[in-house]
């Protein structure tokens, strides 16, 4: 039998993730589970959306549960769960982009457009504003996986400017000025897709 | 940047985040992988427990068992010695360990 089925699990639906962790730590390790069910599809998804690679990103899921489950005593509790499982996602992507060396994570973003005009400044505005579903996927897949990346941790994880220069290890200026960026060139991919759709 | 803006990105990051869970979930066999690693991982460190921690505990307990010391009072400092770093290990107050390694220090 597995070590992890030894113990019975009560009704678990309503526990926080934080109560669900002082449970696991106290010996009901069976209640991995849920915190299994809880974040293994949104690490998954993190994990595709910034490697793009089907295989790679269930490997790196596996390597982030594993590592989050094997460091539970670590968590202090001084965040919510989720930006402390958010964070290791995101490093670890990192760590493992960098290694294959298939991004550039310098504060340089290469822009594939012309810089915008005041016009278009405008125009970018009043379109982020309008943004559907359907625009931002097809604009998200362009940006650069950093830019991808302060974009999910900010808009998707609700992540303050302090818990992302806490997780990426960067100062809270250097936060706001990626995100400023990335959202610039979000509106910018924005603005050509709305004049190509009008051509 | 506008707030109404921040407040539509959020909404459709969110909204992006959920699509793609729906659409593409996690296999089954991943947990199947996460929950072995887990299991494999748990049993490397009862292993090491057991020759480490408990092996020496096992000592200990062995060494309490005899009503005198076990080199027969012939070689104490040696058994005091040992005793000290067992309940060092054991996590016993030093005062405790500290009696018996007084007998070390002489």
């Amino acid at each position: 039998m597995s070590f992890f089925k030894k113990y019975k699990v009560k009704s678990d639906a309503h526990l926080t993730d934080e109560q669900v962790v002082a449970r696991v730590l106290e010996g009901e390790t069976a209640l991995l589970d849920v915190l299994y069910e809880r974040y293994s599809g949104k690490i998954f998804h993190k994990c595709l959306s910034l490697i793009k690679d089907r295989e790679a990103a269930k490997d790196c899921t596996h390597d982030i549960i594993v590592k989050v489950f094997t460091n539970l005593a670590n968590f202090k509790g001084r965040s919510a769960f989720s930006l402390w499982v958010h964070s290791i996602s995101y490093n670890y992507c990192m760590d493992y982009l960098q290694k294959r060396k298939r991004t550039d994570f310098s504060d340089n973003i290469e822009y594939e457009l012309d810089v915008l005009t005041n016009d278009d400044s405008e125009l970018e505005d009043k379109l982020l504003h309008d943004l559907q579903l359907v625009q931002l996927e097809t604009v998200f897949e362009k940006l650069n996986t950093d830019e991808k990346m302060i974009l999910m941790m900010r808009y998707q994880d609700n992540m303050s400017v302090k818990d992302i220069s806490d997780s990426l290890q960067i100062g809270e200026s250097a936060v706001k000025m990626r995100l400023k960026r990335s959202r610039d060139h979000l509106g910018e991919l924005i603005v050509a897709l709305e004049k190509k759709q009008n051509r | 940047m506008d707030n109404r803006i921040d407040k539509r990105l959020s909404q459709l990051f969110k909204q992006l985040g959920q699509k793609s869970e729906a659409i593409q979930p996690t296999e089954p066999r991943l947990k199947q992988d996460v929950f072995n690693t887990i299991d494999t991982t748990a049993l490397i460190a009862d292993i090491i427990d057991l020759f480490t921690f408990k092996f020496l505990e096992t000592h200990a307990t062995m060494l309490d068992a005899f009503p005198e010391n076990t080199y027969g009072g012939k070689n104490k400092q040696a058994d005091s010695a040992f005793k000290y770093y067992v309940n060092k290990i054991k996590d016993k107050p030093i005062s405790e360990s500290e009696e018996d390694f007084s007998d070390f220090k002489k």
